[in-house]
């Protein structure tokens, strides 16, 4: 059972997390909805698609432009506090790895904190554990943020994920963090090539049986690019695949851009499984 | 004595859940059936008898559309149907669960393909029986023809026949149901031929006064849903 802003999701639940940046250099949008208007628009826009939860990021998360916490605050902390004031049942989720961050943001507003580069500050566990926020607890390699995988080695890249991940869920209890609001992530491309990030989406079963809620965060990553050798505009057809893969294998949350057909995907990931019935079924039945 | 009749079709359609989520022409239909029965209801039979058509091993065999799992929509929970009936059976009955009928239900199943006089024998032998005043369910549908995406395919025919059916339904002569072709209504698909034939048996020459709360083809089959009340 997981727990986010006062809901509570059953195992076979299958969420959205859209992607909203307040930055000028992410990757896939290259600064599209950097303005605040834009990016509030862009949140209208997921929710109207079909998100339950939106992400909210204020420094990408390739190497470039310094962005310090100031800078990242001045992005993220009013721009919580509006979509909180205007979609007061939209769960929102904040991009960060600093505390000091993650401090702001709750109190304006963030339901989640998605601790993406694996817990590198471990005081953002105690922060949501302060504002009985929840938190992703990502795999990430141990590599310091904003730095791209060079020549990363695993033994067995699926137990360091598990062992990483599990231990960073238990430590976030053991802080104070509500055991249902707490989320694993394998982390896609960060500290990992693509042979790895292909594996863990083949073993992803194994990171569900954890019994921990799985987050996977696809869309559009170098793994899905370099698997089918596209560019970044042509990768929407591999993540939607990948997508499938983990619905089917049991992953509950789906950090995603492409809001609308990852629903369809999702949706229909939920009509084969049988937890949700057909939309419209009376062929073969008039 | 028959002291109501009420037809519905009995599309696999009408079973609950059966759609996924509600399908709008569907709930139009159950809402329709509902109504027909309700009127059935009203007129306080002592019994209630469903009439309805059998296929070619429909006795014996579980229902197919029990297969696969489908969910009821308030619950989440798989469907539990009866197995083991003709799906027109099955129909006639969850319609009777739905208008909240309380009476003790009987059923008569037909072979879909049985002679128009044995047919009609059946029905004067219903009414035939002295213990009860009876309420007739009648299952039936009309020709699946009636599109190039009817289940099967455009039939110019298919028109002309169902509405010889609606005439008669609506005029309340339904003695003249017994004028139906039956090879030609196996031709077009027709569910509803044998269990109309048992209707103009049973209620022969009485005259009574119709209501059609439904005539429409939304998936290329013919549905008729009316009642009927004897003329005092």
């Amino acid at each position: 059972m997981l727990e986010l802003a006062g809901r509570s999701f059953d195992p076979d639940a299958l969420l959205i997390m859209a992607i909203v940046n307040r930055t000028p250099d992410s990757f896939y949008d290259r600064g599209a909805t950097y303005a605040f208007d834009k990016a509030l628009d862009r949140v209208a826009e997921v929710v109207a698609a079909g998100a339950e939860i939106v992400d909210i990021g204020g420094v990408k998360a390739a190497p470039g432009d310094e962005v310090d916490t100031g800078e990242e605050i001045r992005r993220t902390v009013d721009f919580v506090a509006r979509v909180r004031a205007e979609f007061p049942d939209l769960i929102i989720s904040v991009d960060t790895w600093r505390h000091e961050v993650g401090r702001e943001v709750c109190r304006a507003g963030a339901d989640l904190l998605n601790d993406a580069w694996g817990g590198h500050d471990p005081r953002l566990a105690e922060v949501a554990a302060e504002f009985d926020a929840a938190l992703v607890c990502t795999h990430a390699g141990g590599v310091q943020p904003r730095t791209r995988p060079h020549r990363i080695c695993y033994d067995d890249v699926l137990a360091d994920v598990l062992s990483r991940t599990v231990g960073l869920a238990e430590r976030a209890v053991a802080l104070g963090v509500s055991r249902r609001k707490v989320l694993i992530d394998p982390g896609h491309d960060f500290g990992k090539n693509t042979w790895h990030s292909l594996e863990l989406t083949r073993r992803l079963a194994d990171m569900v049986a954890t019994g921990w809620p799985v987050l996977v965060s696809l869309s559009n990553k170098d793994f899905v690019g370099e698997a089918l050798d596209l560019p970044l505009e042509e990768r929407l057809l591999g993540t939607l695949a990948a997508t499938a893969i983990c619905a089917w294998q049991g992953a509950m949350v789906f950090r995603a851009h492409n809001v609308a057909e990852t629903r369809q995907v999702l949706d229909m990931v939920a009509a084969i499984r049988g937890s949700q019935p057909p939309r419209r079924a009376v062929r073969g039945l008039a | 004595v028959i002291v109501a009749v009420a037809g519905c079709p009995n599309p696999p359609l009408l079973l609950p859940g059966i759609t996924g989520r509600p399908v709008a022409e569907v709930e139009e239909l159950r809402a329709a059936c509902l109504a027909a029965v309700g009127e059935l209801l009203a007129a306080a039979p002592s019994r209630v008898v469903v009439v309805g058509g059998a296929g070619p091993g429909e006795h014996d065999k579980p229902l197919s559309v029990k297969s696969g799992k489908p969910l009821s929509i308030e619950s989440g929970k798989p469907l539990s149907v009866e197995s083991g009936k003709p799906l027109s059976i099955v129909i006639g009955r969850q319609l009777l669960r739905e208008a909240g009928c309380r009476l003790p239900v009987e059923h008569l199943s037909v072979a879909a393909d049985a002679a128009t006089a044995d047919c009609l024998r059946a029905g004067r032998e219903l009414t035939g029986r002295p213990d009860a005043t009876l309420g007739l369910l009648v299952m039936g549908d009309g020709s699946a023809c009636r599109s190039l995406k009817a289940p099967g395919y455009l039939d110019p025919r298919a028109e002309p026949f169902d509405e010889s059916v609606r005439s008669c339904l609506a005029s309340g002569r339904l003695a003249g149901l017994a004028e139906l072709d039956a090879e030609l209504a196996a031709e077009l698909l027709v569910a509803g031929r044998a269990a109309w034939q048992v209707l103009a048996g049973a209620v022969g020459e009485s005259r009574g006064q119709s209501r059609l709360h439904y005539s429409n083809d939304p998936f290329g089959v013919w549905y008729p849903v009316f009642s009927w009340l004897p003329s005092s």
